[in-house]
């Protein structure tokens, strides 16, 4: 039996071969999901799929794109939302 | 929709600077606007910009074509737009810094214009030109590398050969060892073998 540290199902079990030709299970963290855009749902780009622990090591321009609702939002959801509060500006 | 003319205020839609604002200066294309914040008053540095990347609002200034920053911040404060905006007027010494640059770096972008008709036409020479000196060169370098190959050579076949002799001196010498080794071999193991006997006891 392996360690009861390991047997919890949280870790993904991941099968390598060594060069002694045998079949060794490895035990490792899941990876989070891919980082979606909260309104259209696409896929993001330029955010890293990390651990959070692995995310804080990065520095913080590469967690994310450097503009207003970077890592949240696409960039043309996010055109579309700074012209309709520009709108909403105009009126006041 | 407003037009984009000289003095009309966008905002900025993309990249680093989205949802900041910015003044128009002048139109360089039918894709591009020279255009600024001014950097000090909403944080848009004055740049070429895209017009996708532009939102104009209905709010214009009254400045001329590529006017200083100093003048932009003062149209700015002269209509309100500074408190519709909540925009922060920058401090007197800020300005006083302004206004210094102003005086030193006047304009921007203009010479590249003048310059890119005067490229290709360099570039064109320099084509035609090479293939000559190359066909001219390469007639050359065969004579030059004739005498100059000549001169290495000799040396490099000097070094050579010399090798050569070695490897071809060292190959009888190396079957001689070999003789000597399996004299040396037994005299040798009888020791080892001894030693460890003498380990074993």
């Amino acid at each position: 039996m392996v360690r009861p540290k390991l047997r919890s199902r949280s870790l993904r079990r991941k099968k390598v071969r060594t060069p002694g030709n045998k079949l060794i299970v490895r035990y490792e963290d899941r990876k989070p999901k891919i980082t979606k855009c909260a309104i259209c749902k696409k896929p993001l780009q330029g955010v890293p799929r990390l651990n959070p622990t692995d995310l804080r090591k990065l520095a913080k321009t590469k967690r994310r794109p450097e503009r207003p609702y970077g890592g949240n939002l696409c960039s043309s959801c996010m055109r579309d939302l700074l012209r309709k509060n520009l709108i909403k500006i105009e009126k006041i | 929709m407003a037009a984009l003319e000289v003095g009309r205020v966008c905002m900025k839609v993309a990249g680093r600077e989205a949802g900041k604002y910015c003044v128009v200066l002048k139109k360089l294309d039918n894709t591009f606007f020279l255009v600024t914040g001014p950097k000090q008053l909403t944080g848009v540095k004055r740049r070429r910009c895209n017009v996708e990347h532009l939102e104009p609002t209905s709010y214009s200034l009254k400045i001329d074509t590529e006017a200083p920053d100093e003048l932009v911040i003062k149209a700015y404060d002269a209509i309100g737009l500074t408190k519709k905006l909540s925009l922060r007027l920058p401090s007197p010494e800020v300005m006083k810094e302004v206004e210094k640059k102003v005086k030193e770096i006047p304009k921007v972008e203009k010479p590249k214009e003048e310059k890119k008709p005067e490229k290709p036409k360099k570039e064109e020479k320099k084509p035609e030109k090479k293939p000559e000196e190359k066909v001219e060169k390469k007639e050359e370098k065969p004579k030059e590398k004739k005498g100059i190959t000549l001169k290495f050579k000799i040396p490099t076949f000097g070094r050579k050969k010399p090798k050569e002799e070695k490897k071809a001196e060292k190959k009888p010498e190396k079957p001689k060892k070999e003789e000597k080794k399996p004299e040396k071999n037994p005299v040798k193991k009888p020791e080892k073998a001894a030693k460890k006997a003498k380990k074993k006891k």
